[in-house]
């Protein structure tokens, strides 16, 4: 999270004030590090391998003190949770790709939900969810915002979003789609007059 | 013997194995109770209290065991330990779309700019006489929700705002006791045939409804619009909703005509009118916070100082004949700024507001006096002493038809902490001091000539009587005038802390 520093962070506000300076969508980004806590593969990871060298000692050709054979095989779990626990986004390898859309489909929802990104009277709010660890952008429009861009175009944006994860430097890749946006809403949800802004500027979801 | 000494081994060993198993099994619960569900310290140090008894059984099991077991045993668990707090720590870190300081900085800069223009376009706008004006709107708004007197605010009102009012009054809604914090203007724009003010404003209300009443916290975002080329009003129709035609009280029908001059006032010909409400934040308010002490951020940010500020510091020495700047504000520092700041928290501290009454504008001495009546009825009081005023920074002045105002940034520490009645602490502390920084805005008539140095802060500015009878409205008795406008002095109407100033 380290790259998504405070100069990142004034960007991301510029490009978010320009896209809405022309068109009447109102823009919150969320950057999380995961959606999921994932500590149940630690866990079986550790379970298994325990159990992996209980085998061995119970069946290995050499023989083996008995209190070593508890001893290593106790010691195996705490050894191998820890190295899932050292290691970073090592338990992501483990998940499967579904429960990790799941996670952040969740989160983004909950966010959206808790941020209160549907009080705006023509029902224009998007949440940009971005969770790193799920390696996914969840883009949640409000009804209004939905029905006005073509579906065509929200996939488009989806896709475009995707590949951020591919590019080496994420929090440029991820302004870079942001801004691409700006044409789209502001060609389907175009600026009227007397509009203001009503989301909070400093909102931030925790959930 | 042999045996004997084995099986004490194993026992041993299995005891430790299963105390660690449950370690590891019980850590990531006690961890998952922590990260943004807004848990106390305390129910975190019980936890804790549990471990400590555990956690010195281990340490005598390990000590018990041979070193090529309890070596390993140790490093792992120190690893482990500092792994999962590692990973606590950052998996609480996120980014959103929040303005920086140089976002906030740059809006700040674009909006002084808006105000200059619509100044230039309006010589008669004063930003405290619109201010004045809201609060007004804002207290009226809600004060004559579902009552027949809401029609008095037809010209203030755009059609949609007025109809919806009128749609949700037959619920039996009543707002009462409103409180206004702050009102900060968040944007100025125009569009093809109007001004534009975005005004967010920081207020708490009591709902009744059903028979029950419900205290709320609010922050809400008010466009006020008014047609373009329409010049300010004076104080007298500013201050209160007045008939922005005749000056008379407002007294309109459902249509907006006047019933002293018979005129349609259509909203925003003469007028500035509510365009829009929006809600911004909500929640019930709860004193349970009364107390709490967060870490103080803000005061080694760069003071933000107002783009024109030396045009308008030469404005204020031209229209006064001062002779230099410098001795004036040296006057004003030591005279107003930080006599005001020693006075008023003095008052805070001893829970005695009324007696600053005629130091501080209406609507900041509603909203302290808001705060203070909650610590009374929470039996606490927050003081503040040893205050050693270290530093006073010039960040804006403003001149204008009908005002002068200086804001201020005020450096200072001192003792604060928060206490029951019976002098148990609280919160804060009692022993280092707590150095902060605040914007403190001051307003004065323009025109008002009286020297700093004679000004007392025990008296009527008016009738120098002492300034004892004031009463909520800040009316003197004995001169029967209303002291807070800043008619005859200088008047605290704001007061920031340094990291949520933004001009």
């Amino acid at each position: 999270m380290k790259r998504f520093n405070e100069n990142f962070r004034t960007r991301l506000y510029d490009t978010i004030k320009d896209i809405e300076s022309n068109s009447i969508v109102e823009i919150i980004v969320l950057i999380k590090p995961q959606s999921g806590r994932y500590r149940d593969i630690p866990v079986w990871a550790g379970a298994i391998f325990a159990f992996i060298i209980y085998t061995f000692f119970m069946f290995s050709p050499i023989h083996f003190d008995v209190y070593l054979i508890y001893a290593f095989t106790v010691l195996s779990f705490p050894l191998v949770y820890t190295l899932f626990k050292a290691i970073p986004n090592i338990e992501s390898k483990f998940v499967s790709r579904k429960r990790k859309e799941r996670n952040v489909e969740i989160n983004a929802r909950a966010s959206f939900q808790k941020g209160g990104i549907r009080f705006t009277s023509e029902r224009i709010g998007i949440l940009f969810y971005c969770s790193i660890l799920e390696k996914k952008v969840c883009i949640l429009p409000d009804r209004g915002a939905k029905n006005a861009v073509p579906a065509e175009d929200w996939e488009k944006i989806n896709a475009n979003f995707q590949t951020i994860f591919l590019n080496s430097d994420l929090p440029n890749a991820f302004l870079e789609q942001l801004a691409k946006c700006k044409n789209i809403f502001s060609e389907f949800i175009p600026p009227v007059e007397n509009d203001i802004n009503e989301l909070p500027d400093n909102m931030d979801v925790d959930l | 013997m042999n045996y004997s000494k084995n099986n004490k081994l194993i026992i041993k060993t299995i005891l430790l194995s299963t105390i660690l198993l449950l370690i590891f099994f019980l850590i990531p619960e006690l961890a998952a109770a922590r990260p943004g569900g807004g848990h106390s310290y305390s129910g975190g140090s019980n936890g804790g209290g549990g471990g400590d008894g555990i956690a010195g059984l281990v340490i005598y099991l390990l000590l018990s065991l041979p070193p090529e077991i309890s070596i390993p045993l140790i490093i792992i668990i120190i690893v482990f330990y500092y792994l999962s707090k590692r990973k606590k720590s950052q998996s609480n870190v996120s980014v959103a779309s929040v303005p920086t300081r140089q976002n906030r900085s740059n809006e700040f800069y674009e909006l002084q700019s808006k105000i200059e223009q619509l100044k230039a376009a309006d010589p008669n706008f004063s930003k405290m006489l619109f201010l004045d004006f809201v609060t007004s709107a804002y207290y009226k708004y809600y004060s004559l929700f579902s009552k027949k007197e809401f029609t008095n605010l037809r010209p203030f009102l755009s059609q949609h705002i007025y109809d919806n009012a009128a749609r949700i009054a037959p619920n039996s809604r009543t707002i009462s006791e409103i409180v206004i914090g702050n009102i900060n203007i968040v944007a100025v724009f125009e569009s093809s045939a109007y001004m534009a003010i975005t005004v967010d404003i920081d207020a708490n209300y009591t709902l009744s409804m059903g028979g029950r009443n419900t205290r709320y916290v609010l922050t809400e975002r008010w466009l006020f619009n008014r047609k373009k080329g329409v010049l300010s009003q004076g104080p007298e129709k500013m201050r209160d909703l007045k008939c922005p035609n005749c000056g008379a009280a407002s007294n309109f029908s459902d249509a907006g005509q006047c019933d002293y001059c018979d005129t349609f006032i259509v909203s925003g010909e003469m007028q500035w009118f509510v365009n829009q409400i929006n809600i911004l934040h909500q929640e019930t308010f709860s004193t349970k916070g009364l107390g709490h002490y967060e870490q103080e951020v803000g005061t080694d940010y760069p003071t933000i100082v107002q783009p024109s500020i030396n045009n308008y510091i030469s404005r204020f020495v031209s229209n006064h004949q001062l002779g230099d700047w410098n001795s004036y504000w040296a006057s004003f520092t030591d005279n107003i700024a930080s006599a005001y700041f020693l006075e008023i928290y003095k008052a805070w501290s001893d829970l005695k507001w009324e007696r600053v009454r005629h130091l501080i504008s209406d609507r900041l001495y509603d909203s302290y006096n808001f705060w203070i009546a909650a610590y009374k009825q929470e039996g606490k009081r927050n003081k503040l002493e040893n205050i050693n005023i270290q530093r006073i920074d010039m960040a804006a002045v403003d001149v204008d038809l009908y005002y002068e105002s200086f804001t201020v940034r005020i450096f200072a520490s001192c003792l604060d902490y928060t206490e029951t009645t019976t002098g148990n602490l609280v919160g804060g502390s009692k022993k280092n001091p707590r150095v902060f920084s605040e914007y403190w805005t001051f307003i004065r008539r323009t025109g008002v000539e009286k020297k700093e140095e004679e000004f007392s802060m025990h008296n009527c500015p008016n009738c120098g009587a002492p300034a004892d009878k004031m009463g909520q409205a800040a009316v003197c008795e004995y001169c029967d005038t209303k002291i807070s406008n800043g008619d005859f002095s200088w008047v605290l109407t704001r007061i920031v802390q340094d990291e949520e100033y933004t001009g």
